[in-house]
């Protein structure tokens, strides 16, 4: 009696059916047959309760079959589809009103799916959710309202009590841009094609000579031994190392599209780890704020991307500012060997670039340094109207400035032998994919 | 119900008891509504005189009037009466007070006492009222008659200004008490084969006037002038029937009023209990973190906008430009005299006028102290025709 109760609801239509008849009683204070008219319908609203509770509660056995499909991790910034499966045991059509109770950090209170299911008809409807920030993300009921064709009152079932997803770092753009860099086809993504100098070339085998061959290649000597023409094959550099280094100081608070830069960095540090890995380099991470946090050491394992981002997933902080001077001693003590270090970080002035300047400088010394930071999109909003008011055009001027100076930057850090990656958060993973293809192209470390 | 409400329910249980208990255990307010109704044992209600009405009239039947006089006199018999309305103002229409002369006519008495009387029956019986001149806290009152009269007055503190008629010289009246300006409050008027009395002080007949001042006969004394009749005591014409509390009695009286009404609640409750109950969890209010860029960026720019250095934005403006330039087309407009504009224009798209403008600015601006403030919009909007035009 009492989950009777719990589970019963009242739609609108029978509001509208009482305020009907209420207008009938009240018309009937003064020509009685209305009266006579409401009481009759009374009656047959009445009935119609009492006939649509004994449809819908005929049987204690569940008469709609529901699930939730939840994935075993969403992925941070990307739009995860979650499926709902639902069957309609009833011998009639419902109609179903499908209320899933969402993590909280989507912060939405009016989910609403409407669906009509025929008799014995099962389909899977499905939603989108972004995630914005890493962690665990706890779903509650999957409420689904039934409702018949009087529609009068409604039944709540409730299923999948309790589910909870951590959401990872992205592994879908993970997934996406290796197939990509695996089979070169980048170049629809933005990702540029950097022309290979061949001062990088490292000795592979040597092979019989096939027509096409670069004949600049043949190996004389080879040939000489074998009486068949012999060329020598190069690849790329293997091996390298790609260490992504993540500010997780104050600077990096700053949401755009509601995730953080840490967030954004997090992810594009994911995707840059996997592909060097691919292209056989071996991929590390460090990130600190005020201290370090974690140090994951460059390696090719093959369980080292699920390292990656176990580390990652984990990453906590306070965004606090964040100590380069620490950064340094620690890199110069950990990483011995000649390494890329893509810094991720953030500058909104030329000043607080100068305070770090000397780091980068000393770390350049031993490494490829790129220095990756963000353009403030949110700046544009300010810059792209016309000015009407002398106001306005100070706020577009400062605004101009803080643009203006984040090109100084760039400039600063190029004097001083530091590569720089300037670009809006939105475009931060293909701009360090495009900086590490060139970077390894050129044959800089 | 939840474990963790608990504690919530405790203390609006808690809160709904001590609330109660003050409410029981407070001490009442007085009321003071001027309100002379018969079932009032309030100061101002008529519960004393009321329930001694028998001793006044003894052995006759005492009946009281809840409708209109007309209403009440329509299915009544001849017998005569006496009847006593007591009221604050007594606003008879021209159908009540034919009613009412037509009882006198007939031999009934009728007693009113009241501040105020309806303008056809104090045209008819030719009174008026008039407040004391005077506005004293002590009311004196006494009675014409030898036998009634007190060689002390009656005083009544309580009840200042009271009115007085002012009526004169009219063979029919009667005086019968007067006040200390000996100006009558209360007379009797024949009118056919009955009387009218009437008077102006209807605080004698409160509760307060009857126990308190120990003033209580003068009150016994007015109504003893009446014969001893079957009474009529009436309870419409009072101060407080117009705001008539039970508007809904008459609701409920009609049946399809009350269907409706309760059709009403009962739709109100099931509104309550099924369809406003929870369709989800609650969601707690997790604030996200602000991209604060915007605000940022107008303190600062409100920062240089007090110190209205416009020159300084002016710079600031073409060194942005000249930068832009710069990266898109690889010239430098800045301090460099040998720049060729129709070139530029040609290799930019950009309106030669329009450089030219820049250009004179340019070389304007260095020589100049300071700018206005319509010098710099004129330097912003070419900037952002230039912006515009490169693009």
């Amino acid at each position: 009696m009492k989950s009777f109760f719990k589970s019963l609801y009242l739609s609108d239509r029978i509001y509208i059916a009482a305020a009907i008849i209420i207008v009938f009683f009240v018309i009937g204070y003064y020509v009685s047959l209305f009266y006579a008219a409401g009481k009759v319908l009374l009656l047959i609203l009445a009935s119609l309760v009492i006939i649509d509770i004994l449809l819908l509660y005929n049987s204690s056995v569940f008469k709609i079959k529901a699930k939730r499909r939840l994935p075993a991790k969403l992925s941070n910034g990307d739009d995860n589809k979650i499926d709902i499966y639902i069957k309609n045991n009833y011998k009639f059509s419902v109609y179903t009103e499908i209320i899933d109770e969402i993590p909280f950090q989507f912060q939405k209170r009016d989910f609403l799916i409407k669906k009509k299911l025929g008799t014995g008809e099962e389909v899977t409807l499905n939603y989108i959710l972004r995630p914005v920030k890493r962690g665990e993300y706890s779903f509650g009921n999957l409420n689904i309202y039934v409702s018949d064709f009087i529609g009068i009152i409604k039944r709540r079932f409730i299923f999948d009590n309790n589910a909870k997803v951590p959401v990872y770092p992205s592994f879908i753009q993970m997934q996406k841009y290796e197939i990509k860099a695996v089979s070169n086809n980048l170049s629809d993504y933005g990702i540029k094609k950097i022309r290979k100098i061949s001062n990088n070339r490292e000795f592979e085998q040597i092979k019989s000579y096939v027509a096409g061959d670069d004949f600049r290649t043949v190996n004389w000597k080879a040939t000489a031994r074998r009486s068949q023409l012999m060329v020598n094959q190069y690849q790329d550099e293997k091996a390298q190392r790609i260490y992504s280094i993540i500010d997780m100081g104050r600077t990096m608070k700053m949401p755009f599209e509601g995730m953080s830069l840490l967030d954004y960095a997090v992810n594009a540090a994911l995707v840059i780890s996997n592909i060097a890995l691919k292209k056989d380099d071996k991929a590390g991470v460090i990130t600190f704020s005020k201290s370090i946090h974690s140090i994951v050491p460059a390696d090719k394992k093959n369980n080292q991307i699920s390292k990656i981002s176990e580390v990652l997933y984990k990453q906590q902080t306070n965004y606090d500012e964040a100590n380069f001077e620490l950064l340094y001693t620690t890199v110069k003590r950990k990483i011995t060997q000649r390494s890329l270090l893509l810094v991720y970080t953030n500058f909104e002035g030329f000043v607080s670039l100068e305070r770090q300047l000397k780091y980068f400088k000393q770390l350049s010394k031993n490494h490829l340094v790129v220095v990756i930071f963000f353009k403030n999109s949110e700046l544009n909003k300010l810059t792209e109207h016309k000015a009407k008011t002398t106001l306005d055009i100070y706020n577009k001027a400062i605004a101009e400035k803080f643009k203006y100076e984040k090109q100084l930057i760039v400039k600063e850090l190029k004097k001083n032998g530091v590569f720089s990656v300037l670009t809006e958060p939105q475009n931060l993973t293909v701009e360090t994919i495009n900086k590490y293809l060139e970077m390894k192209a050129t044959g800089l470390f | 119900m939840n474990k963790k409400d608990i504690k919530y329910y405790i203390f609006i249980v808690l809160i709904l008891t001590v609330t109660i208990i003050v409410e029981i255990y407070k001490p009442k307010p007085v009321n003071w509504d001027f309100t002379l109704e018969q079932k009032d044992k309030i100061p101002y209600g008529t519960y004393v005189i009321f329930n001694t009405l028998d001793e006044v009239f003894p052995g006759k039947k005492t009946e009281v009037n809840k409708k209109t006089i007309w209403e009440f006199f329509k299915k009544k018999d001849k017998t005569l009466r006496n009847v006593i309305f007591i009221s604050e103002s007594f606003d008879v229409d021209k159908t009540e007070t034919a009613v009412l002369l037509n009882l006198a006519k007939e031999g009934n008495n009728i007693f009113i006492s009241a501040h105020s009387f309806g303008k056809s029956l104090s045209d008819t019986l030719r009174f008026s009222t008039k407040y004391s001149s005077l506005y004293d806290t002590v009311s004196f009152l006494n009675f014409y008659n030898k036998n009634l009269k007190r060689t002390s007055p009656y005083k009544y503190k309580k009840f200042a200004g009271l009115k007085f008629f002012d009526k004169t010289n009219n063979s029919d009246v009667e005086l019968l008490a007067f006040n200390k300006d000996k100006n009558p409050v209360f007379f009797r008027q024949k009118y056919g084969d009955g009387f009218f009395y009437i008077s102006c002080v209807p605080e004698i007949f409160t509760n307060y006037a009857v126990v308190t001042e120990k003033n209580y006969d003068f009150a016994y004394k007015m109504l003893s002038y009446l014969p001893v009749r079957e009474t009529v005591w009436d309870e419409y014409y009072k101060p407080f029937r117009k705001i008539n509390k039970n508007s809904l009695s008459y609701l409920l009286s009609q049946d399809s009023l009350k269907d409706a009404y309760f059709l009403l609640i009962l739709f109100t409750l099931l509104f309550a209990f099924f369809t406003a109950k929870r369709k989800q969890r609650i969601i707690p209010v997790i604030k996200p973190y602000k991209n604060k860029t915007i605000e940022f960026v107008k303190t600062i720019s409100s920062l240089y906008y007090k110190s209205k250095n416009h020159k300084d934005i002016a710079r600031k403006i073409i060194i942005f430009l000249n930068s832009f330039i710069k990266n898109k087309y690889n010239v430098n407009i800045i301090d460099n005299e040998s720049i060729d504009i129709e070139k530029l224009s040609e290799q930019t798209g950009i309106n030669s006028e329009l450089l030219k403008k820049l250009f004179f600015y340019l070389s304007k601006i260095n020589k100049l102290e300071n700018i206005s403030e319509n010098q710099l919009a004129e330097i912003n909007r070419t900037a952002e025709k230039i912006y515009e035009q490169a693009k």
